[in-house]
């Protein structure tokens, strides 16, 4: 027998960091209602690859839960605004994220950002060092953007620009965007209605030539703000892979290359 | 025919650490209830808008119970982000039990600085009381460093009391309001009912009592009122550890401080 001093456990900071972000036609499963079956997916997978990675989780989905329970407890009233509607529906997605997660022995914590934190010096440092702590205490920090105060001037757009970002402000080995498609599609394969998947490109430029857009009917991303989201990791040296989220065990069989998805590389490697 | 609707005066609730925890160690569900059956109680003529102090307390709480590693997380900006989600959680479900609907608002103090961003508290605020959403309003910590917070929720209650234009702003703390300094120093606290001149007010303040909890204490409160009297808005400080305190203030049935 003998004895190891919990600092040396915690000393294990050769994991892999993976910023996460899963966007709201993953967590609805394409519905209009939050899927506690993809969620416990995700847990699954985050539970099944901890030993090797820790997860940053950059969440959507506040608005389509908020629908959904607006419908359920409501008088009936529909409410369109966006912001009232994410205040309402971010505490039902944490309930449920927190919930499904804790009965796979997982921690989850909450950071919700502005874009205008990113901008200054003092909140960065800041987010670095509240994210590294709750890491460091195996707590899952669930990250979204604070659309309370978020007007569209000052705004990330999307959950995939805030990924990106925190991805580069965390120097996270490796984005995931997980999407409703099996990556990025060749322009040419879309346009015959056989979509290829892109396996592998180097470096940003060679992506874009290669792009369709087409919105995707949840969030408001679509594949222009993935591209977005891949020049802003590219130009931080992170290699960000795009996978369908809509499968499961999408992240280990990623890992495993068992499905097919895009992976941006970056250039440098 | 339909009555057309009365207006509701609208009252900001601030709930400190100490009243949330009845000055223990653990978020009181029992206290989340007196104040959810309050509400509930009132809300034919009151809307309300809740500061709700707490994540920091119940982080701790499920940190002991629920982590692997028996050292203590001592960052704030990570407690609170821990805490957070089991404060809203504990709200939404005591609230619902009752009938009412929570939702989370979390500010910045640069948040009160640009114009777009107080609209934007303002008109989802508004709407959210219009569809019978109480909104329960903390400090985002996460990205809050001491150079740019509040300082403490009592001044976050009264910014966002003066930004909504509230009728009153009520700061539930655990004494029977504002004690005369000479009451107080001689052991038998006596509260100031009625504050006419603010600056009356000042002098009668003893800082001998702060929170075990919050980082609040009664100097933190003469900021919060001077915040709101400056907006014009009547603010009462109350005893949050009585049960039914908001009921019992507004029919005058308990001490509290009234500031007009």
């Amino acid at each position: 027998m003998f004895y190891v001093p919990t600092s040396v456990l915690r000393m294990k900071t050769t994991k892999k960091r993976i910023v996460l972000k899963i966007g709201s036609n993953t967590l609805t499963r394409e519905s209009n209602h939050i899927s506690r079956g993809k969620i416990e997916d995700i847990a699954r997978q985050v539970a099944h690859l901890k030993d090797s990675y820790e997860f940053i989780i950059v969440s959507s989905g506040a608005i389509a839960a908020a629908k959904q329970f607006v419908n359920l407890e409501s008088n009936g009233k529909e409410i369109n605004v966006k912001q009232a509607l994410a205040s309402i529906g971010q505490l039902h997605l944490m309930r449920i994220y927190q919930e499904n997660f804790r009965e796979l022995g997982l921690l989850i914590s909450q950071c919700l950002l502005s874009y205008s934190d990113f901008k200054s010096k003092t909140s960065k440092e800041n987010i670095v060092n509240t994210i590294n702590i709750l890491l460091e205490n195996d707590y899952i920090p669930i990250i979204n953007e604070n659309d309370t105060v978020a007007t569209d001037e000052i705004k990330f757009g999307d959950n995939d620009k805030l990924a990106a970002m925190t991805a580069d402000l965390l120097k996270a080995d490796l984005l995931i965007i997980a999407t409703n498609t099996d990556g990025i599609y060749t322009k040419d394969s879309m346009l015959n209605n056989d979509p290829k998947t892109i396996k592998e490109v180097v470096g940003f430029e060679s992506l874009v030539k290669e792009v369709a857009d087409e919105k995707s009917s949840h969030g408001t991303g679509g594949m222009k703000s993935k591209i977005d989201a891949v020049q802003i990791a590219n130009a931080a040296g992170i290699e960000t892979w795009i996978v369908n989220g809509l499968k499961e065990n999408f992240i280990t069989n990623a890992v495993l290359g068992n499905i097919p998805y895009t992976k941006i590389s970056n250039k440098l490697n | 025919m339909s009555k057309p609707e009365k207006k509701k005066k609208r009252i900001l609730l601030k709930i400190g650490s100490n009243t949330l925890t009845k000055e223990s160690d653990q978020i009181s569900r029992g206290k989340i209830e007196d104040i959810g059956r309050q509400i509930a109680a009132l809300q034919d003529d009151y809307e309300f808008v809740i500061v709700s102090s707490g994540a920091k307390v119940v982080a701790k709480q499920f940190v002991n119970l629920e982590s692997t590693y028996s050292e203590d997380i001592n960052v704030k900006q990570a407690l609170t982000s821990i805490g957070q989600p089991h404060l809203i959680r504990i709200f939404q479900e005591s609230f619902r039990e009752l009938g009412l609907l929570a939702s989370q608002c979390l500010l910045s103090y640069s948040d009160f600085e640009k114009d777009v961003s107080k609209e934007n508290i303002v008109n989802t605020i508004n709407i959210l009381v219009d569809n019978g959403y109480i909104p329960i309003i903390n400090e985002n910590d996460t990205v809050a460093t001491d150079e740019i917070q509040f300082g403490d929720n009592d001044k976050l209650a009264a910014l966002t009391a003066a930004l909504l234009q509230v009728d009153l702003l009520i700061i539930a703390t655990n004494t029977n309001g504002i004690y005369t300094k000479e009451s107080f120093q001689e052991g038998s606290p006596e509260t100031i009912e009625e504050v006419e001149n603010f600056s009356d007010l000042k002098k009668e303040v003893v800082d001998e009592d702060k929170s075990s909890h919050g980082t609040g204490g009664m100097s933190s409160k003469v900021i919060a009122l001077e915040i709101a009297n400056k907006a014009n808005i009547e603010t009462w400080i109350v005893n949050g550890l009585e049960d039914n305190f908001i009921l019992n203030t507004i029919n005058n049935n308990t001490a509290y401080t009234k500031i007009e």
